[in-house]
C-alpha cells in the first residue's frame, strides 16, 4: 500500500465526517473567494484600451455643479487631445425608480470616436447623427424591457424638471457594460434643461503618456474662474464612486479575514477529532518501525487532502455564482462576480494551506508521543 | 421523561476544548452577521431620528432626494402666508428655504474625496430641529460666510476644524462653530445662511425645498391638501419624517449583504456542528445504552442531544454578541446615492439585532443537532451496549 491509498483510505474511513468537513471547508472558501471578486470588481474596474486613454473633466466643487459648454472648444485646443465630448448623467426614470439603469446624454459629433470599445448594432451611427430623438440602449436594457429598434420610450427626469421621448435607433454592447443608455446632448439642451451648461466632459488623449499633462493644462486653464474644473483619468473618476461607498476593503478584508479563520477552527477541530480516535494505530505504526516524519506527512496529507476538496467544493460554488447577474442586487456597482483564474489558483493554494496549518497540531502531537503513552491513552 | 440539563452542562464542561472550538466557530458567524446588520442599522437610525412629523416640506414632485428640488423665489412667498403654519420665536411663520449643494472635500486620514451635503438655512431651523446643538463656538451669522459643522464631519474630513477656512464654491468660508445633531441625519451636514449659499452657488436666491413648520397634525395634513390643489404650486408636500424613512432605502444593498454572509457561513458552521455533534454523540454510544435502559425514550435521547446542540450554538451566540457590542463606539461613513453624498453615522448593536442574532444562533444550533440527535436515538440498545 502506497502513502496515498493509506491517506485516501483513512480520509474515506469516516465518510460522514469528511463529507461535512469538505462541505463545510467549501462554503467558507466560496464565501471567500466571492468577496475578493467582489473587491477586485470595485477596485479594478474593467479596462480596454480606450479606457485608459479617457480622461473625465468635472466641476472642482462637485459633480452637482455643472460647468459651461463653451469650455469643450477651450479643451479642444489643449495639445494631445484628440477628441472633447459631453458626457451629462441624466437620472431619468422608466416608468417606475426600481427600473434604474444609467442614462446619459453625450455630444454626438464624435461619440463614435470617443467610446470605439463599444459594439454598436449596424446603422446605429448613421441613424444617431440624423435624429435628435435618437438613442442608443444597452443590449441588456433590450432584453429587460423587451424594447425593440425604432421604439419610442420616455425618461422621467429627476435632476431636470423635463420627461424626454425617445426613438430607440440602436443598441451597444461592451464587455462589461451592456446596460447603459445614451442620447444626444442637444437634444437635452432643447429641452430647456442643461441650457448652456454640461456636467463633464470626456477627453480622448493621443496617447497615454500625454495624460498627466494634459490633467494639468486642463486644471490651470480654468484656474480662478468661475467654474475651477477636475480632471482624472476615467479609471480614478470610477474609483471615486467606490471611495464614496465608504471603507469597502477594510470591511471585505476584515470579514475574509473571519471567515479563514473560521475554516481553520473548523479543519483543525476535526482533524484532532480524527486523530484522537486513530491513537491506537498510531503506536502500531510506529511500533513497526514507521520513523516520526512519516507519521507527521500522513496525519498532515490527509488533513490537506480533505481541505484541498473543500477548496475544489468551493470554486465549483463560485463557478456557479458566476453564471448570475447580480448586477440587479447590487444597484449595477457589481455585474457579474466571476472570479479570475488567479484567484481560484490562490483559492486553492489557501485550501491546502489551511490543511496544513489544521493538521499541524494533532500531527505533531501524533508523531511525538510515545508508543506507551499513544496505546495507554486509549485503554 | 426528560434527561436532565445538567447532563449537557457537564459533558460541555468536561469536553471543554471541543465545546470552545465549536463555539467560536458559531460565535464568528453571529458576530459577522451582528456586524454588518449593525451597519444598515446605523444607517437606518441616522434617517429615522431625523424626521419630525410637524416639519414640512415643500418640494418638486417626483424628486428623491431635497437637492434635487428647486423652488423660486415667488413659490417661496406664496407658501409662507399659508394657514396652518407656527410662528417661531420671533412671532413670524415658520417657513424655511433650505438649499442644497454638496461639495467634494478629501477625507481624513487618506485624503480619499467623499462629498458633504451643505445644507443653506435659517436661524428658525434651530427651532423645529432640536436636536441639533452647537456645542463649540457659535451659531453662523446670517449675512456672512459663515458656516457650522458637525462634530462627525469636523472629524472625517481634512479642513472642517473650529476657525479653518474651507472653500465651498467660489471662496472661502470660516467654520465658526461645531454643532451635535444626536446621531441623526444632520450630523453628516455643514450649515450656512441660506442667501449667502445661494449667492455661492449661482442659484438666484432659490432654494431646494422650504421647510414649514406645521401647527399640529390636522394642519399639516391640511397643509399638504391645499398645497397640491394650488395651480401656482405644482409641488408635493412630504412630512419630514416620511422623507428620512424614504433615504433608509440606502441601506438596503447593507442589508442584502448581511444576509447573504450571515446564509453561506452559518451553511458552513451548520456541517461543522454537525460534526462536533456526531463525535459527542460516538464517545457516548454507551451513555446511550445506559440513559435507554433506564427507561428514557427515544424521543428524550433526540431531545437531549438537540439541546445539547442548541446550547452550544447559543454560547457561541452570545460570545458573537458580545464580540460585536464594542462596535457601537465606531463611527462610520457611507454615501447615500440619492442625495450623492457622505452619511456619517455609529454602527448600532441594537438589543433587537442581538435577539435576531441569538435566534439565528438556536436555529444553526437545531439544524446542525438534530441528525446526530436522531441518529444517537435510533441505536439499538443491544449494540449501545456491546460497542466498547
Amino acid at each position: 500500500m502506497t502513502y496515498g491509498t493509506f491517506i485516501r483510505k483513512n480520509a474515506l474511513r469516516n465518510k460522514r465526517r469528511t463529507a461535512l468537513t469538505v462541505l463545510s471547508v467549501g462554503f467558507s472558501l466560496f464565501l471567500l473567494i466571492t468577496l475578493q471578486a467582489v473587491l477586485d470588481s470595485l477596485l479594478n474596474p474593467p479596462e480596454t484600451e480606450e479606457s485608459t486613454l479617457r480622461l473625465v473633466v468635472r466641476h472642482a466643487v462637485s459633480l452637482g455643479q455643472s460647468l459651461p459648454e463653451s469650455y469643450q472648444r477651450d479643451i479642444e485646443k489643449v495639445p494631445h487631445v484628440k477628441y472633447v465630448a459631453p458626457v451629462e448623467w441624466f437620472g431619468g426614470q422608466y416608468k417606475d425608480p426600481k427600473n434604474f439603469f444609467a442614462n446619459f446624454s453625450v455630444g454626438h459629433e464624435n461619440f463614435f470616436q470617443m467610446f470605439p470599445d463599444l459594439k454598436y448594432s449596424e446603422g446605429t451611427e448613421e441613424a444617431f447623427m440624423k435624429e435628435r430623438m435618437a438613442a442608443i440602449a444597452g443590449v441588456d436594457l433590450m432584453e429587460k424591457f423587451d424594447w425593440s429598434i425604432g421604439d419610442r420610450i420616455t425618461l422621467t427626469g429627476t435632476f431636470y424638471d423635463v420627461d424626454l421621448e425617445f426613438r430607440i435607433v440602436g443598441t451597444c454592447e461592451g464587455e462589461y457594460d451592456s446596460s447603459t443608455f445614451y442620447f444626444r446632448h442637444d437634444y437635452l439642451q432643447e429641452s430647456g434643461a442643461a441650457f448652456g451648461t454640461v456636467g463633464t466632459f470626456s477627453i480622448m488623449a493621443d496617447s497615454a503618456e500625454a495624460i498627466p499633462g494634459i490633467m494639468e493644462t486642463v486644471d490651470e486653464m480654468f484656474r480662478n474662474s468661475p467654474a475651477e474644473t477636475k480632471t482624472e483619468s476615467e479609471k480614478a473618476f470610477q474609483l471615486g464612486f467606490v471611495s464614496m461607498l465608504g471603507n469597502v476593503q477594510v470591511l471585505i478584508g476584515s470579514i475574509s479575514m473571519v471567515v479563514a479563520f473560521t475554516m481553520l477552527l473548523v479543519a483543525g477541530s476535526t482533524m484532532a477529532m480524527t486523530i484522537r480516535e486513530r491513537l491506537r494505530e498510531v503506536a502500531i505504526l510506529k511500533a513497526i518501525g514507521f520513523p516520526r516524519k512519516v507519521i507527521l506527512g500522513l496525519v498532515l496529507g490527509e488533513a490537506s487532502a480533505v481541505s484541498f476538496l473543500g477548496a475544489l467544493v468551493g470554486i465549483g460554488l463560485s463557478k456557479g455564482l458566476a453564471t448570475v447577474n447580480v448586477g440587479a442586487f447590487t444597484a449595477d456597482f457589481v455585474r457579474t462576480i466571476d472570479p479570475e483564474p488567479a484567484m481560484l489558483a490562490i483559492a486553492l493554494g489557501v485550501g491546502l494551506a489551511i490543511g496544513v496549518i489544521a493538521g499541524l497540531f494533532p500531527a505533531i502531537q501524533a508523531s511525538s508521543m510515545s508508543i506507551n503513552e499513544a496505546m495507554r491513552r486509549l485503554e | 421523561m426528560i434527561i436532565p440539563i445538567q447532563y449537557n452542562v457537564r459533558y460541555l464542561r468536561a469536553r471543554w476544548t471541543g465545546t470552545l472550538i465549536t463555539a467560536v466557530t458559531f460565535g464568528l458567524v453571529v458576530a459577522v452577521f451582528v456586524i454588518v446588520m449593525a451597519l444598515a442599522q446605523g444607517l437606518d437610525r441616522a434617517f429615522v431620528t431625523s424626521g419630525d412629523p410637524l416639519n414640512l416640506l415643500v418640494m418638486r414632485p417626483g424628486v428623491q432626494s431635497e437637492m434635487q428640488s428647486f423652488m423660486e423665489l415667488e413659490q417661496i412667498q406664496i407658501i409662507e402666508t399659508l394657514d396652518g403654519i407656527a410662528k417661531g420665536a420671533d412671532g413670524k411663520a415658520i417657513a424655511i428655504p433650505e438649499l442644497l449643494v454638496v461639495v467634494n472635500k478629501p477625507k481624513i486620514p487618506d485624503g480619499d474625496p467623499s462629498n458633504i451635503q451643505i445644507r443653506g438655512t435659517g436661524s428658525q431651523a434651530f427651532e423645529i430641529r432640536p436636536q441639533v446643538k452647537v456645542v463649540e463656538g457659535r451659531m453662523f451669522e446670517p449675512g456672512l460666510r459663515e458656516i457650522i459643522v458637525s462634530h462627525l464631519v469636523a472629524k472625517r474630513f481634512q479642513g472642517f476644524k473650529l476657525g479653518d477656512k474651507p472653500r465651498l464654491g467660489k471662496g472661502e468660508w470660516t467654520v465658526v462653530g461645531i454643532f451635535d445633531a444626536a446621531g441623526s441625519a444632520y450630523d453628516s451636514e455643514v450649515w450656512a445662511d441660506q442667501r449667502e449659499l445661494s449667492e455661492e452657488f449661482d442659484r438666484g436666491g432659490g432654494s431646494s425645498t422650504i421647510v414649514v413648520r406645521a401647527t399640529d397634525g390636522a394642519a399639516a395634513a391640511s397643509l399638504a391638501r391645499v398645497v397640491d390643489k394650488d395651480v401656482r404650486l405644482p409641488l408635493e408636500v412630504k412630512t419630514e419624517a416620511d422623507y428620512y424613512a424614504e433615504q433608509t432605502a440606502s441601506s438596503a444593498p447593507l442589508k442584502a449583504f448581511g444576509t447573504f454572509l450571515a446564509v453561506i457561513m452559518s451553511i458552513g458552521a451548520c456541517f461543522a456542528g454537525m460534526n462536533t455533534m456526531y463525535g459527542n454523540v460516538a464517545s457516548r454510544v454507551k451513555e446511550i445504552g445506559t440513559l435507554r435502559v433506564l427507561g428514557y425514550t427515544p424521543f428524550s435521547i433526540v431531545l437531549c442531544f438537540v439541546f445539547e446542540s442548541i446550547l452550544l450554538a447559543l454560547i457561541g451566540g452570545l460570545f458573537g454578541c458580545l464580540a460585536a457590542i464594542p462596535m457601537n463606539w465606531v463611527t462610520t461613513g457611507t454615501t447615500n446615492f440619492q442625495t450623492f453624498s457622505e452619511v456619517v453615522f455609529n454602527f448600532a448593536v441594537t438589543p433587537k439585532l442581538m435577539g435576531i442574532a441569538l435566534l439565528f444562533a438556536v436555529a444553526m444550533g437545531m439544524i446542525g443537532g438534530l441528525l446526530p440527535a436522531v441518529s444517537a436515538a435510533r441505536k439499538p440498545i443491544v449494540d449501545c451496549l456491546s460497542k466498547v
